[in-house]
């Protein structure tokens, strides 16, 4: 895909023309979202568990460097090996290294979006050290050589047609049934020879516990079990932020990360990892190793705006509820994170380069995301502050800017703003028919493309409140 | 009870029949009605573009404009959201215009949240036969806690029959300049949000946002299809024979 | 150098943080779930019932017996699913209920998860149809058993084999997941705990449900009351 300085604009344009795509992603977020509303009723009261999320998140997060390093002594307490790296290439050196010394052939990876923002396959490919996806759907679009476009759906954007021709080309197959049991057969027996001699296991991690030094993993399909239970090796990815101070915390996270994700009350498998096995014990990796990822997120901890995004479960409830999403899917937002979080996550995570900063403006501002968010950050609100830094930072185009000096010029003043206003009535003239603009005028053509303009009234309400205002006098007289 | 009306830049210049008619049914309440015209705008077009100093600029008309005022009742969801939710922080650094900020955000109220939650009144004693569906603007939603108000208006009018439009919590794809700036992925969206309310075969659609139902009013001609489009308060209007 | 730096990752989060590091451990302003969501006594039985409802509706299959039919509905289950080969852990529990015998007598083979050569042990599970384990706790109102990885009781069990039966005293059951939890955090955590509720499960491909993707799609609870 060609996100390559191309605008969100341009990608959005792009993938609104396959309707595959619109209607996939369309149903199956419709049965993602009402699955998670039954469920979030279900538990009762979900108000009060989403401000005790929030209210956890934000606690941990205000006091990050107390529990990393609280982490990292429990860690190393339970006999494994703990790392911090600063940026993503950093923690591609740490895995590489690791692979090495036990001369690994092949990694087994269960899902972690850290490890997409670090190219992490590709580097060990590099190196001839083969990486497996092992996510039914990481391992489509694995095989389709295309990221994700969906945080806990990575593969919503393809059909079983499409999975099946991709099962079939890579089996060397004409033909495979497209029946999802099939194809899911499929990757089983595959992915279950890829389990059985892999040298490292590579997970995410959906919480790390800093009093226990646990790593938690949410899953549905059984792989991170796998990849945590069968590999000589397992290695955790953390994003720094993804920590919870105790156990008990985690109680909170399991009624709300699955709900709001899935609609599922817990997934089919919560598994707490505390370090390598123990003696006696014949399964377990003999090597737990966990990489504490910063990658860019210890700039946004500086402003207490946008600390909050730092309190994301990475449930993926706003791509669901969010209507920008649901139209262009999730590729269109150029990397690694999508819809609304990715929206303002992105750029903040890429601060210093341009090319991302245009995502902000991918949203109409309906805040159904801040709605469904189940640790409530305003996601509606941080995405008008990033639109304020582009002001800032002069972002914008010279005629935005000129337009809204005319506009406070005009605004601040109401008789100005009056004087505007008929102005503008008379300059539109010529273009209404039975008060509506219908032609496609150039610049606002992005609004006369597909509707027609409404026109502005030939007399505003305040010309006629004089006499209205008399009318009304009467009528009570 | 005195009333100031907050007209909104949209509808003053383009749908003045709006504002009049929620000063009619408020009259026959027995408000009474004052048009400071001070007012201009909220400045949530500058807003949302991330144009924060235009914002307060142009925001401090409203704050002169309804600084007397008892109550403050706009046919807008959305503008009375920027208000109660954008304002604070936004004057957030100055204690002054905080104060007087958190003061108007205090008395301002949406037209159908005003008529129902303050005043009370859930029967206008309208009478209206024709079939009206009703989106539910997501700023009024979302920002103003306009909620079931709306619906319980609607259904105490004789002779109109409700139909729910399908999905719809969803956005129009308005989102001010949005719908310029991001046109195709807006034309997109009220291009679903037309064919769900074609689907519901009202006669009417109706709303409490201009913005919201001025989008989808363009898109409903630009198919050609015959379906009215009118704010709430028109609506009860009409009914009321006002 | 690998602690320096953490010390200098560390350093620059407080600098972000605009404060020194804390010199005491950060008061949590809310813990956990509220107290009264652990009373102090409950109803098994009721605890019991709502697991049954819960299992079942994941479509998993959950039943409350005596040993005598335990021994007859393990029979069943290995004859239904056409088991030659089948593992479980080295439990007392299990031990108890003499499952090996019961399984024998299906003509199937059974071995139990000892110390010994891993590769071999791996070998035999992965080809096994069915695993057995017993449960330390199970949760009634998620639907959820809790297993503790340790000595005996190898994670692969109630993994590799495409079918799971869990066998455990009714003792076990608990209403919700703060039991286990406190319980975890008092006792000190094993190296692996596992909360399985449900079989395997995708929705990857259109967002169908699939059953069995990686681990089991057949999954049992029996539960036992002498």
């Amino acid at each position: 895909m060609s996100a390559e300085r191309s605008t969100i604009k341009e990608r959005a344009k792009e993938a609104l023309k396959d309707d595959y795509l619109r209607g996939a992603v369309k149903s199956t977020t419709d049965r993602l979202r009402t699955n998670k509303l039954a469920s979030q009723e279900a538990l009762g009261n979900w108000e009060w568990w989403r401000e005790r999320g929030r209210q956890i998140r934000a606690h941990v997060v205000a006091n990050l460097d107390y529990y990393l390093s609280q982490l990292a002594e429990n860690v190393r307490q339970n006999g494994g090996h703990i790392y911090f790296c600063e940026t993503g290439h950093e923690a591609v050196k740490q895995v590489i290294e690791i692979a090495k010394r036990v001369k690994a052939r092949s990694v087994v990876k269960s899902k972690s979006m850290v490890s997409e923002e670090l190219h992490l396959n590709h580097a060990l490919e590099q190196e001839g050290i083969e990486a497996v996806e092992t996510d039914l759907g990481e391992y489509i679009i694995q095989l389709a050589k295309e990221g994700p476009s969906h945080i806990i759906a990575p593969s919503i954007h393809k059909n079983r047609h499409q999975v099946a021709e991709l099962f079939a080309e890579t089996d060397g197959k004409e033909f495979i049934p497209s029946d999802t049991q099939t194809l899911t057969a499929f990757a089983r027996a595959k992915l279950r020879e890829k389990f059985m001699t892999g040298e490292i296991g590579v997970t995410g991690c959906n919480f790390a516990i800093a009093e226990t030094g646990s790593v938690c993993l949410f899953t549905n399909e059984g792989n991170g079990r796998m990849v945590t239970s069968l590999p000589k090796v397992h290695i955790a990815i953390m994003g720094m932020e993804r920590i919870l101070p105790t156990v008990e915390d985690l109680e909170v996270m399991m009624n709300l990360l699955p709900r709001a994700g899935t609609g599922q009350k817990l997934t089919s498998y919560v598994s707490i990892i505390t370090g390598p096995r123990k003696s006696g014990e014949v399964d377990g990796p003999e090597e737990f190793h966990l990489l504490v990822v910063d990658n860019g997120r210890s700039e946004i901890l500086e402003d207490e705006d946008f600390r909050q995004v730092l309190h994301c479960i990475r449930c993926g409830a706003c791509l669901n509820v969010c209507p920008v999403y649901r139209q262009i899917g999730g590729h269109a937002y150029g990397w690694v994170y999508p819809g609304p979080i990715g929206a303002v996550i992105t750029p903040l995570l890429n601060e210093r380069n341009d090319q991302y900063q245009d995502l902000p403006y991918a949203s109409s501002l309906c805040a159904a995301c801040y709605e469904a968010c189940p640790v409530k950050i305003p996601l509606h609100d941080l995405l008008v502050k990033l639109r304020a830094r582009n002001v800032e930072k002069g972002r914008t185009s010279r005629w935005e800017k000129l337009s809204f000096r005319m506009y406070r010029h005009a605004f601040r003043s109401p008789k100005r703003y009056r004087v505007a206003i008929r102005l503008a009535s008379r300059l539109q003239k010529p273009f209404l028919r039975h008060g509506f603009i219908q032609a496609q005028l150039p610049i606002l053509n992005g609004w006369t493309g597909a509707r027609d303009l409404r026109g502005f009234s030939g007399e505003s309400f305040r010309d006629r409140w004089k006499t209205l205002q008399n009318v009304l006098e009467k009528d009570k007289g | 009870m005195k009333v100031s009306l907050f007209i909104t830049c949209l509808a003053d210049s383009m749908f003045p029949e709006v504002g009049e008619s929620v000063v009619r049914i408020l009259h026959r309440l027995g408000c009474k009605i004052d048009f400071p015209e001070a007012q201009t705008c909220c400045g949530q077009p500058a807003y949302n573009s991330g144009y924060l100093r235009e914002t307060r600029d142009v925001a401090l008309t409203l704050l002169d404009a309804f600084e007397e005022s008892e109550y403050v009742v706009t046919p807008s969801g959305s503008c009375a959201g920027m208000i109660r939710h954008a304002y604070p922080d936004l004057f957030a650094h100055d204690p002054v215009l905080s104060s007087r900020v958190v003061r108007l955000a205090e008395k301002t109220f949406e037209f159908s949240q005003f008529l129902v939650d303050v005043l009370g009144v859930t029967d206008l004693g309208a009478e209206l036969h024709a079939r009206v569906t009703y989106h539910p603007s997501c700023h009024a939603m979302r920002l103003t806690g306009v909620q079931e108000q709306p619906e319980i208006l609607l259904k105490h009018v004789k002779g109109l029959v409700y139909t729910e439009l399908p999905n719809k919590m969803e956005c129009c794809g308005f989102g001010g300049t949005f719908s310029v700036k991001m046109g195709d992925i807006s034309a997109a969206m009220v291009t679903d949000k037309v064919n769900q309310v074609v689907q519901t075969q009202a006669d009417i659609l109706t709303g409490t946002d201009m913005g919201c139902l001025m989008n989808i009013q363009g898109r409903l001609r630009r198919e050609g299809h015959a379906i009215e489009v009118m704010h709430l308060a028109q609506l009860l209007a009409k009914g009321m024979k006002l | 150098m690998q602690k320096s730096q953490e010390a200098a990752f560390i350093e620059r989060i407080s600098r972000k943080l605009g404060r020194p590091f804390p010199k005491e451990k950060p008061e949590q302003p809310v813990r956990g779930v509220p107290s009264e969501w652990m009373p102090d006594t409950f109803d098994t039985e009721q605890a019991c019932a709502a697991f049954i409802a819960n299992w079942t509706a994941l479509t998993g299959k959950a039943v409350l017996l005596t040993p005598d039919e335990l021994s007859q509905q393990l029979q069943e289950v290995i004859g239904h699913h056409q088991a030659q080969q089948v593992i479980r852990w080295d439990d007392d529990f299990l031990e108890e209920m003499n499952i090996d015998e019961t399984v024998r007598r299906t003509g199937a083979e059974i071995r139990s998860w000892k110390e010994g050569d891993r590769r071999e042990l791996l070998a035999y599970a992965e080809r096994c149809q069915v695993g057995i384990t017993s449960a330390d706790f199970a949760i009634g109102e998620t639907g959820t058993l809790a297993l503790f990885a340790g000595r005996g009781k190898g994670r692969s069990v109630s993994l590799l084999p495409p079918v799971h039966i869990a066998v455990f005293p009714i003792e076990r059951l608990v209403p919700r997941m703060t039991y286990v939890l406190t319980y975890a955090a008092k006792h000190g955590m094993s190296s692996s705990l596992n909360f399985i509720t449900g079989p395997s499960r995708t929705g990857d491909i259109e967002g169908d449900l699939s059953i069995g993707v990686h681990g089991p799609a057949y999954v049992y609870a029996f539960i036992v009351k002498k």
